[in-house]
């Protein structure tokens, strides 16, 4: 059996298709480690299907690689963030804990949004409040946002913890308080007049720019900003463990973000090992029970064969998507349901062919010659049988992979994937859903069918590689 | 002049290393109404012969050139779509080897048979008359070859092996072509079914006036039919002639070797193997071809090959034609 | 053995596999408690409708209460739920094989009617516009191409076409159907032009006239079946190839040169014939396929088919019509199997015999 698998293998490597096709596979192994390495397993709940983790991401925006294409510098997303404050002042009013952080603002358009957020206060006694103010590059400051924290409930005593799990966060371009600030601020320095209500959707345009002499618009402007967050309190031992400020950017990472704003390339790079655990796991179980009944079958002949072999005729005649839709509807939306019933159905077909080389080999001499030498029935099945049908069984998983991994994609496509465990098939959906499709958001759309279609091509090369090994007659058409 | 006349024929083909040298320089000449047999081991190029007769070529044939002079026309002249139309079934048809693969499973054997019949009289006569014709011509042949007439609508499946040949050969005869190649006509078939297909053949032969081309590995098989017989050695004919004479007095080592390989009924003696195994044909042994495997072989037999010595016989006036050096009378 | 005994054989095996769905389909409704989730809201839908018949009749609410709880039990008993679904289990059975297969909850057709019959006879037609148009360019588009490689195997436009094959098998249809729309999307923003459109079957308004409504569906399905055919058409050019090829080896085919035939006829009836019946066996498969990809295909190019309808029985989870048409599906599939079973049966005259 060894020696049939080493030439199954040299064969392999050594046509171009298997060649490609085994690194192919070899580099989705790697991401698939370190996909399993660097995320935790319940990836799909805590972080993938979790709205708040993704809250500081830009929605539906490009890969920060496409702003090279641009004519116009994009914002690139930035989040600042600090543990610890820059300075420290002892003012009549109170600890002043001062975060800064410098933003070299070279881009052609405003952020799509800014964001601010506290976490893990702690203080005694009076309760600290916080100020967010933009120093600007032409000496303009701005006071942007004030926010004092909640004061102790009935009964609480100190040290008082706020924002321990969440942490409290201000969608700042939304925030109406701000818009009166901005609009202060332009009367002040520009004598532009715009209501607050008006400006509720350009205070980053006003913030990062400079209002158009025409009026109506703003123009960017570009240099050295500093967002300065002041603390204040009354007790030295009050505390804030994380200031956040985040300059929504208009392209993101190397797989941008879908419409909650989740970075696409973690979920991609996690769909690494599940796609290859789903395609592997099936065919492994579908290939060792289909080789086992085929055997079973061809071998022990009579009533048992035609059991198996009608039950096979049926279930492999079944047509499969309406059935595996039906099945994932009625029985839940459970991965491990789905690769049970893609077992189900995909045995029969191999004990079909299993059966019909059983037969055939059977008949062969060798096998002939150990009947009459008084061998058993089982030691001539693992010893002369099974090892002649061991490249054909290996090239037969290796064919069956992409056909479940694909089958998966299409269900999980059509809505009925496992919510707890993110697919490409699911990223895919979730785009077609929302209509990525069709106002052109080809960052969310084509990396998860590409990652598909490449990933059973993997699989299909590897099986084309084989072929050669399988069917000698094709070895002769080489030359 | 001679039905036949084939002069230094050759076919190779194209392998990934040095070509397969199948057929290399043929030479022979075939009466009509007379039945040559060309003999040799497997793999010693006889069927290659009859591919390029035909001019069936491989894929991968190549260097495909000489003269075969059929009816003082040379063949190899002519174009692939004259060939088709000129010669192939018209003059010279064959029986294939291995008649379980020769017919088409999905068309009934008496229209395979007629087919060719068909083709050759398309558009002369009204459809429906050129059919009842060919069906009158495919009776006859069967009844000819002495098959059931019910077998005309008989799907291959449904017949014998010794059916589906006497099958092909009503095949070949149904444009009555002057010269057919049989290729191991009975090789695949039960003995005593085999003696019925020779008696058949036998019958045909002086019956028709054909001439026939019989190819086989069997020298004693050949010599019941045949008039005279080639042996055919990696690629060559090493010896021709008289089947008597061939029988009798063959002169080279190999002819000689082949009949001892026989076994004999009323000879104690068991039967000799040729020991060694055919040559490599992409690259054949230097000089007399057979000589690794030749007992009586010496230095000059590996250095240059062997011109034809033709011997005379008492028994014919055209004698045995020999390549073999121990028949040069300058020899050592 | 027999035609008549072939056929039958596998006649049977097919009624097996559609008993077979129905069976799993309801054993697995019963036993998951879909089933009586299924009937129970039937009935509370009729106890509805009977409440506000009887309220404009009966003005005391107890009778009316008594008058309902009767009738409730009434229709119960009438649907077996007071039974357990194992027994309802062969009167279900027998109520889809005699295609009584309900209503929809919220699914309509056209019309307005909710009747899964009628929603399946509404949709159907529109299916199989696109399956076979789709079946049958490819059929012919991969006996042309796939012939004309098999004489040239191993040149580099037979290595080509069997890598796009090879592809092409690794490629969905559904994802190739958004890669269409995405470029419809790219054509449109770049050059201002509508090529396709991106899905439906109709433009909204639909227009008026015989012709004009034709020529509008047929722009509508273009995609969609441009799409099935480009991802079908490699890899059933590959099995028309490879089966010409391997039958063009085959020794009585060289016996038909040999008998001076012309190379059309050697093709047609030598080679095309016999190859035949392996190739059918390829359409059998393709068909298969694509009948059930029909569900992902109309999804995406939102045409309003079986396979739409299923989808969108899914995203509302009406369960009777997933029910019917999960065996409609199996139907169909077997329906075609079959007629293509009996068509093997004529080509192959092996078959018959063997």
């Amino acid at each position: 059996m060894r020696g049939g698998l080493q030439t199954a293998l040299t064969e392999l490597l050594s046509s171009t298709t298997g060649k490609v096709g085994v690194t192919f596979f070899l580099v989705m192994l790697l991401i698939s480690l370190y996909a399993i390495i660097t995320n935790p397993l319940d990836f799909g709940t805590r972080l993938w299907n979790n709205p708040a983790a993704w809250a500081d991401n830009p929605k539906n925006v490009p890969p920060a690689w496409t702003g090279i294409f641009e004519g116009s510098r994009r914002v690139n997303h930035t989040v600042f963030e600090a543990s610890e404050p820059t300075e420290v002042r002892n003012t009549t009013r109170g600890i002043e804990s001062v975060y800064t952080f410098n933003v070299d603002y070279t881009f052609d358009e405003a952020p799509t949004f800014t964001s601010f957020s506290i976490q893990n206060v702690t203080y005694h006694g009076s309760p600290p409040s916080t100020s967010v103010s933009v120093m600007r590059p032409d000496g303009r400051s701005l006071s942007l946002y004030r926010f004092v924290v909640p004061a102790p409930r009935n009964g609480e005593t100190p040290p008082i913890l706020r924002y321990q799990q969440t942490p409290f966060r201000v969608h700042l371009s939304g925030e109406p308080s701000v818009a009166v600030n901005v609009a202060q601020f332009l009367q002040d320095e520009f004598q532009v007049n715009i209501s607050s209500s008006r400006l509720v959707g350009d205070i980053d345009e006003a913030v990062f720019g400079i209002p158009d002499t025409q009026g109506g618009g703003f123009q960017p402007l570009k240099g050295e900003y500093q967002i300065v967050v002041v603390a204040r309190s009354q007790n030295e031992r009050d505390s804030i463990e994380g200031v956040k400020f985040v300059l929504g950017g208009s392209q993101f990472g190397m797989m941008g973000t879908d419409s909650t704003g989740r970075d696409l390339a973690r979920g991609l790079i996690f769909g690494f090992p599940v796609a290859l655990a789903i395609g592997l796991i099936t065919a492994v179980m579908a290939t060792v029970i289909g080789t086992t009944m085929g055997i079973i079958s061809g071998y022990t002949g009579g009533k048992t064969d035609i059991l198996i072999q009608r039950f096979s005729d049926v279930l492999s005649n079944i047509p499969l998507l309406p059935i595996l839709l039906f099945l994932a509807f009625i029985l839940g939306q459970k991965l491990w349901i789905v690769i049970a019933i893609l077992i189900v159905f995909g045995w029969p077909g191999m004990a079909i062919v299993i059966r019909s080389m059983v037969l055939q080999i059977r008949s062969g001499q060798l096998v002939e010659a150990s009947i009459s030498l008084g061998a058993s029935r089982w030691r001539i099945m693992l010893r002369h049988i099974f090892p002649q049908m061991a490249p054909f069984v290996f090239a037969q998983m290796i064919f069956f992979t992409p056909a479940a991994i694909l089958a998966e994609a299409g269900l999980s496509f059509l809505g009925l994937g496992d919510p707890s465990i993110p697919t490409w098939g699911q990223i895919l959906d979730q785009g077609f859903r929302t209509g990525a499709v069709y106002v052109g958001y080809w960052w969310w759309v084509m990396p998860p069918g590409i990652l598909i279609v490449l990933t059973a091509l993997t699989f299909v090369l590897i099986a084309l590689g084989m072929e050669r090994v399988v069917d000698p007659r094709l070895r002769t058409v080489r030359q | 002049m001679s039905l036949l006349d084939v002069r230094d024929l050759h076919m190779h083909y194209a392998t990934q290393g040095d070509p397969v040298r199948a057929v290399d320089g043929i030479s022979f000449q075939l009466e009509k109404g007379q039945a040559l047999g060309i003999v040799g081991e497997s793999g010693s190029g006889k069927t290659s012969l009859s591919l390029a007769l035909m001019r069936l070529l491989p894929s991968n044939a190549t260097g495909y050139r000489g003269q075969v002079v059929l009816e003082g026309e040379d063949i190899v002249a002519l174009r692939d779509e004259e060939f088709r139309r000129l010669v192939r079934w018209r003059k010279m048809s064959m029986v294939f080897q291995g008649a379980m693969n020769s017919l088409n499973p999905v068309l009934k054997v008496g229209h395979q048979v007629a087919e060719p019949f068909l083709e050759e009289n398309k558009g002369q006569k009204g459809k429906k008359n050129l059919r009842k014709e060919a069906k009158e011509r495919v009776l006859e042949l069967f009844d000819l070859v002495r098959l059931p007439r019910e077998a005309v609508d008989r799907y291959p499946h449904e017949l014998s092996g010794g059916m589906k040949q006497r099958v092909m050969i009503a095949m070949s005869l149904v444009l009555d072509p002057s010269l057919v190649i049989l290729d191991e006509p009975t090789s695949a078939l039960d003995v005593s079914i085999q003696a019925q297909m020779m008696n058949l053949l036998k019958d045909l032969k002086r019956d028709l006036g054909i001439s026939f081309i019989f190819i086989t590995h069997d020298i004693a098989l050949a010599s019941d039919i045949c008039d005279r017989i080639a042996v055919m050695y990696a690629g060559e004919i090493v010896e021709i002639g008289n089947a008597e004479d061939m029988l009798l007095r063959p002169q080279h080592p190999y002819t000689q070797k082949l009949l001892n390989s026989i076994p004999r009924l009323e000879s104690n003696e068991a039967p000799q193997f040729i020991p060694g195994a055919p040559p490599d044909l992409t690259d054949p042994p230097t000089g007399c071809r057979f000589h690794p495997r030749c007992p009586f072989a010496f230095e000059r037999c590996d250095r240059e090959s062997p011109p034809v010595f033709t011997i005379q016989m008492g028994t014919n006036e055209e004698g045995l034609m020999t390549r073999c050096w121990l028949l040069d009378k300058e020899k050592r | 053995m027999s035609i008549a005994k072939t056929l039958a054989i596998r006649g049977l095996t097919l009624v097996g596999v559609l008993f077979a769905v129905l069976v799993m389909v309801v054993v697995s409704l019963g036993w998951t408690g879909f089933s009586d989730r299924m009937l129970t809201a039937i009935v509370n839908e009729e106890v509805r409708g009977l409440r506000q018949g009887l309220a404009q009749t009966i003005r005391d609410v107890d009778e009316i209460e008594q008058a309902i709880q009767e009738q409730r039990q009434e229709l119960e008993a009438s649907y077996g739920l007071d039974r357990p679904w194992l027994v309802r289990l062969p009167q279900m059975i027998w109520r889809v094989i005699r295609l009584d297969l309900g209503e929809a909850r919220t699914l309509k057709t056209a019309e307005g009617s909710s009747s899964i019959t009628s929603l399946i006879g509404e949709r159907l037609p529109r299916t199989m516009l696109l399956v076979t148009t789709a079946s049958a360019i490819t059929a012919v588009f991969g006996l042309f191409l796939g012939v004309k490689l098999a004489t040239r195997v191993g040149s580099r436009s037979d290595r080509i076409a069997s890598l796009f094959a090879a592809t092409s098998n690794a490629l969905p249809a559904w994802w190739a159907g958004i890669l269409m729309i995405l470029l419809t999307y790219v054509i449109l923003s770049t050059f201002g032009v509508r090529v396709f459109p991106p899905g439906g079957m109709y433009s909204a308004p639909p227009p008026e006239g015989g012709l004009a409504r034709l020529l509008d569906l047929l722009w509508h399905a273009a995609l969609p079946v441009i799409t099935m055919v480009l991802i079908s058409a490699g890899s059933w050019t590959y099995v028309v190839r490879t089966m010409v090829m391997n039958t063009a080896q085959e020794d009585f085919v060289t016996v038909a040169r040999a008998k001076g035939l012309p190379e059309g006829t050697v093709m047609r009836n030598h080679i095309l014939r016999v190859a035949a019946p392996p190739i059918l066996t390829g359409l059998i498969l393709g068909l298969a396929s694509s009948v059930g990809g029909a569900i992902l295909t109309e999804t995406v190019f939102n045409w309003p088919g079986m396979g739409r309808l299923y989808y969108d029985a899914i995203l509302s989870a009406d369960e009777t019509v997933v029910v019917a048409l999960t065996f409609m599906f199996t139907l169909i599939y077997v329906t075609a199997r079959f007629i293509l079973e009996v068509l093997y049966i004529v080509v192959d005259p092996r078959v018959r015999y063997s």
